[in-house]
C-alpha cells in the first residue's frame, strides 16, 4: 500500500515536438493529468491530435525526429517518484514494462507474422527475467488464459488468428511483466462491434482482477463511456477538458467537448441531428495565436484569438481550458 | 409495388475453395464459402436500406453482387424490372452503369494519387460521353463537387488527392458517383474510416443527397448506430442471411431476433444514463464454409433452445413490414 497520497502516474506538462524538414510541429503542449493505481483515464480526440504522441512520450519510444522539449513523467516506485525522462537507457529498459507496458495500435499489423505467438510472448518474457526460465512455458499458458485465448493456440501464426485474437495477443504481451500501468492505443479501432465489447470487457476484467491502471487512447467516445472513470479530451496537442466520465457526458463544458458528444449519433435517439464540426483541426506547425478551437468555435470572442485561455477548475476533478463556457455554465446552472 | 428501383430476389453466392475452378466432383455444398445464401429485398426511390453486420456475414459481397460488380451464383437483381446480370453482359452495359453506382469504404485508396481532383471526376464523363462541350464537363465537374460539398468547387480541381482530408477524398469519391446521376447507389461504410467529427458531416451529406436526387441508396456498415441515423428500413444480416428485416424505427425501438438484440446492446453510447444490459456474444462468426445444423446463429444464441439446432428459420413477417426468422417468435 501506498503510505502518502502520491498517484501512480503523474504526468506534469509535457511538450513534444516533432523536428522534420518541413518545419517544428508542436504535437503534445503542456499535457497534465495524473493516474491512480486501478483506475482507468480515457484520452480522446480527433486524428493528429496528439494522443499517440503523448503515450509515446511517456514510454520514450519517440521516432528519432520526436523531442520532449519539456515536462515530467512520474511513476510512482516504492513510495517514491521517478521521472521516466530523466532515467539513463539501462535504468529506463527496468521500467519499461515491467512497471508500464503499451498496447499498440492496429493489432493487425503489430505482431511479427513470421513467428508464432507463443514465441513472441516467450521473448518478452525472457528479455525481462520475469519469471525463472523453466516456468516461461507456464507463464505464456497462463497469460494466454488470462485474456481468454486458448493456450492451444500459442504455437499459431498471427495469421491464423482473427482480429479479436490477435487483440488478445498484444494485450497478453503487454502483461508479460506485470505492469502497474497498462497504456492501450485504440484497441478496439478496426474490430467488429461485438468484438469491440469483448475487448473492452476484458480491460475491464483485467483491471478489476490485477488492480492494473489502464490509460485508453481512442477517438470513440463510446468506448471511453464504457471503459474509463476519467476521460481527458484534447484539441491540436492541448488539453480541453478533463473529467470523471458521467461529468463530461452530462455536464460537458468545453465547446469542443459538447460539439464532438453530439457528433456521435445514438442510437437510443436516431434520429436526432448530428452536428458536425465544421472546418478542421489547425496545422501543428502554425498554430493560432490564442485558443485552438477558436477558428471553429461558435462561442469564441476576440480575446479567444489573443491568448491562449488558462485551465480553470469547474467543479472537483473537473478542468476545462475555456473561460466563457464557464460563465456560460454557471448562467446554465 | 410502385417506385422500386431495385429488387433482389434470391440471390446466393458461393466461392468454390478449389483453386481451379468449380469442378463437377466437388459440387458438393460442403467445398463453398457460402457468402450470401439466398437474400431479398428491395429499395424503393428516395429510401435508404442499411445492411448491418459484422465482417464476414456477406454485406459488402451483397452490395457487389446487387451491382453485377461481382456476378451472382443464383438469383435476381432486377434494376427497374430489368436483369441487371444481364445487362451487364449485353451491349446496353453503359446504360446499366449510368445508373448503378458505389462508394466505396476508403478514400484513401479507392481515388488515383496521381490524377487531379478534376481529372478523377472528369473520367465517367469522358468514359460514357457525357458532355458534348468541354464547357459543359467543366460544368458537370463542377455541379457534381459542389453537391459533394466542396465549395467552391474552383479550389479543389487542381488538387491532388494527398492534398485533401479523409473527409474531402471521401466527398470527391460521392462526386464521381453523382457525376453519372445514378438511381441505385452503394455506400460500403463510407464514414468508417473517418474521425467521428467527420462521420457526422459525410452521413448528413448522404441524407441531403437522397432527399435531393431522390437515390435508392445501399448503405453497408457495422455501425447500428448510424444506421438507425440514415436508413429508413434496415436489415440485419447474419451469416450470409438476412435474419430481421424492417423500417428503422420499428426495428430498433422493438428489435425480436437475439442477434439483432445482442448487437444493439453493445453499441456504444456516447454517455453513462442509459445503461443497457449488455449481451455481449462469445466468439466470432462462425466461418461460412461449415455451416451450423439449423439456425445459423443457434451456437452463440443466448437463448436457444434445442429445437433450434433442427429447424433453419425462415424469414416470417410478425408486424407491419417487420420480417424475422426466429423460431422463438412463432412459439
Amino acid at each position: 500500500m501506498k503510505a502518502n497520497n502520491i498517484p501512480l502516474l503523474q504526468v506534469k506538462d509535457l511538450c513534444v515536438e516533432y523536428h522534420i524538414p518541413a518545419g517544428v510541429f508542436r504535437a503534445v503542449d503542456k499535457l497534465s493529468f495524473s493516474l491512480e493505481k486501478g483506475k482507468s483515464l480515457g484520452i480522446v480526440g480527433e486524428s493528429g491530435c496528439g494522443k499517440t504522441t503523448a503515450m509515446l512520450a511517456l514510454l520514450r519510444l519517440l521516432p528519432e525526429s520526436g523531442r520532449i522539449v519539456e515536462g515530467e513523467v512520474l511513476l510512482e516506485v516504492e513510495g517514491e517518484q521517478k521521472d521516466i525522462l530523466r532515467l539513463s537507457p539501462s535504468e529506463l529498459q527496468e521500467f519499461r514494462w515491467n512497471k508500464i507496458a503499451m498496447v499498440f495500435q492496429g493489432a493487425m499489423n503489430a505482431l511479427n507474422p513470421v513467428r508464432t505467438v507463443g514465441s513472441q510472448i516467450r521473448e518478452a518474457l525472457i528479455f525481462h527475467n520475469s519469471v525463472p526460465k523453466n516456468k516461461v512455458e507456464e507463464e505464456i499458458d497462463l497469460l494466454l488464459d488470462l485474456v481468454g485465448v486458448s493456450p492451444a493456440y500459442k504455437n499459431r501464426y498471427p495469421h491464423q488468428y482473427s482480429g479479436g485474437m490477435r487483440q488478445r495477443a498484444m494485450i497478453a504481451m503487454a502483461l508479460a511483466c506485470r505492469p502497474d500501468v497498462l497504456i492501450a492505443d485504440e484497441p478496439t479501432t478496426a474490430l467488429d462491434m461485438m468484438v469491440q465489447a469483448q475487448i473492452l470487457d476484458l480491460l475491464k476484467k483485467l483491471q478489476h482482477e490485477l488492480d492494473l491502471a489502464v490509460v485508453m487512447v481512442t477517438h470513440d467516445l463510446g468506448a471511453v463511456a464504457d471503459l474509463c472513470d476519467d476521460v481527458l479530451v484534447m484539441y491540436a496537442g492541448m488539453m480541453a477538458e478533463m473529467a470523471p466520465v458521467e461529468t463530461i457526458f452530462e455536464k460537458p463544458v468545453h465547446p469542443y467537448t459538447r460539439r464532438l458528444i453530439s457528433a456521435f449519433p445514438d442510437i437510443d435517439n436516431p434520429k436526432a441531428d448530428l452536428a458536425s464540426i465544421s472546418g478542421y483541426p489547425p496545422a501543428l506547425n502554425n498554430l493560432p495565436k490564442g485558443c485552438r478551437f477558436e477558428p471553429r468555435c461558435e462561442l469564441s470572442t476576440d480575446k479567444c484569438i489573443l491568448e491562449i485561455p488558462d485551465v480553470i477548475e469547474v467543479s472537483k476533478g473537473h478542468y476545462c481550458r475555456c473561460p466563457i463556457s464557464l460563465s456560460d455554465y454557471k448562467v446554465a446552472k | 409495388m410502385k417506385d422500386v428501383v431495385l429488387e433482389v430476389k434470391d440471390l446466393k453466392k458461393f466461392y468454390s475453395m478449389s483453386s481451379k475452378g468449380i469442378s463437377f466432383k466437388k459440387l458438393v455444398e460442403k467445398n463453398f464459402v457460402h457468402a450470401v445464401d439466398g437474400i431479398s429485398f428491395s429499395i424503393r426511390k428516395g429510401e435508404i436500406l442499411a445492411l448491418v453486420g459484422e465482417s464476414g456475414s456477406g454485406k459488402t459481397t451483397t452490395g457487389m453482387c446487387s451491382l453485377a460488380l461481382n456476378p451472382p451464383t443464383s438469383g435476381e437483381v432486377l434494376l427497374e424490372g430489368e436483369n441487371l446480370v444481364e445487362l451487364f453482359k449485353s451491349r446496353r452495359w453503359r446504360e446499366m452503369c449510368l445508373k448503378v453506382q458505389m462508394i466505396f469504404q476508403d478514400p484513401y485508396s479507392s481515388l488515383n494519387p496521381r490524377h487531379k481532383v478534376y481529372k478523377i471526376v472528369e473520367e465517367p464523363i469522358v468514359v460514357h460521353k457525357l458532355a458534348k462541350t468541354k464547357e459543359e464537363k467543366y460544368k458537370k465537374i463542377c455541379n457534381a463537387l459542389e453537391d459533394a460539398g466542396l465549395k467552391p468547387a474552383e479550389d479543389y480541381l487542381d488538387r491532388y488527392p494527398e492534398q485533401l482530408s479523409g473527409g474531402q477524398r471521401q466527398r470527391v469519391a460521392i462526386a464521381c458517383a453523382l457525376v453519372m446521376s445514378p438511381l441505385y447507389l452503394v455506400a460500403d461504410e463510407p464514414s468508417s474510416m473517418l474521425d467521428v467529427s467527420i462521420r457526422a458531416e459525410i452521413l448528413n451529406l448522404l441524407l441531403k443527397l437522397r432527399d435531393e436526387h431522390n437515390l435508392a441508396m445501399l448503405y453497408i456498415t457495422h455501425d447500428l448506430a448510424s444506421a438507425a441515423y440514415l436508413a429508413n428500413r434496415v436489415a440485419v444480416m447474419y451469416l450470409g442471411r438476412i435474419v430481421e428485416e424492417g423500417p428503422a424505427e420499428s426495428l430498433f425501438a422493438n428489435p425480436q431476433h437475439p442477434y439483432t438484440k445482442a448487437l444493439m446492446s453493445v453499441v456504444p453510447t456516447p454517455g453513462t444514463k442509459s445503461k443497457r444490459e449488455r449481451i455481449v456474444l462469445k466468439g466470432e462468426t462462425p466461418n461460412p464454409i461449415n455451416l451450423p445444423k439449423g439456425c445459423r446463429f443457434q451456437p452463440r444464441c443466448p437463448v436457444a433452445i434445442p429445437q433450434c439446432k433442427e429447424i433453419d428459420p425462415e424469414l416470417e413477417q410478425v408486424m407491419d413490414g417487420h420480417k424475422v426468422a426466429c423460431i422463438l417468435n412463432n412459439m
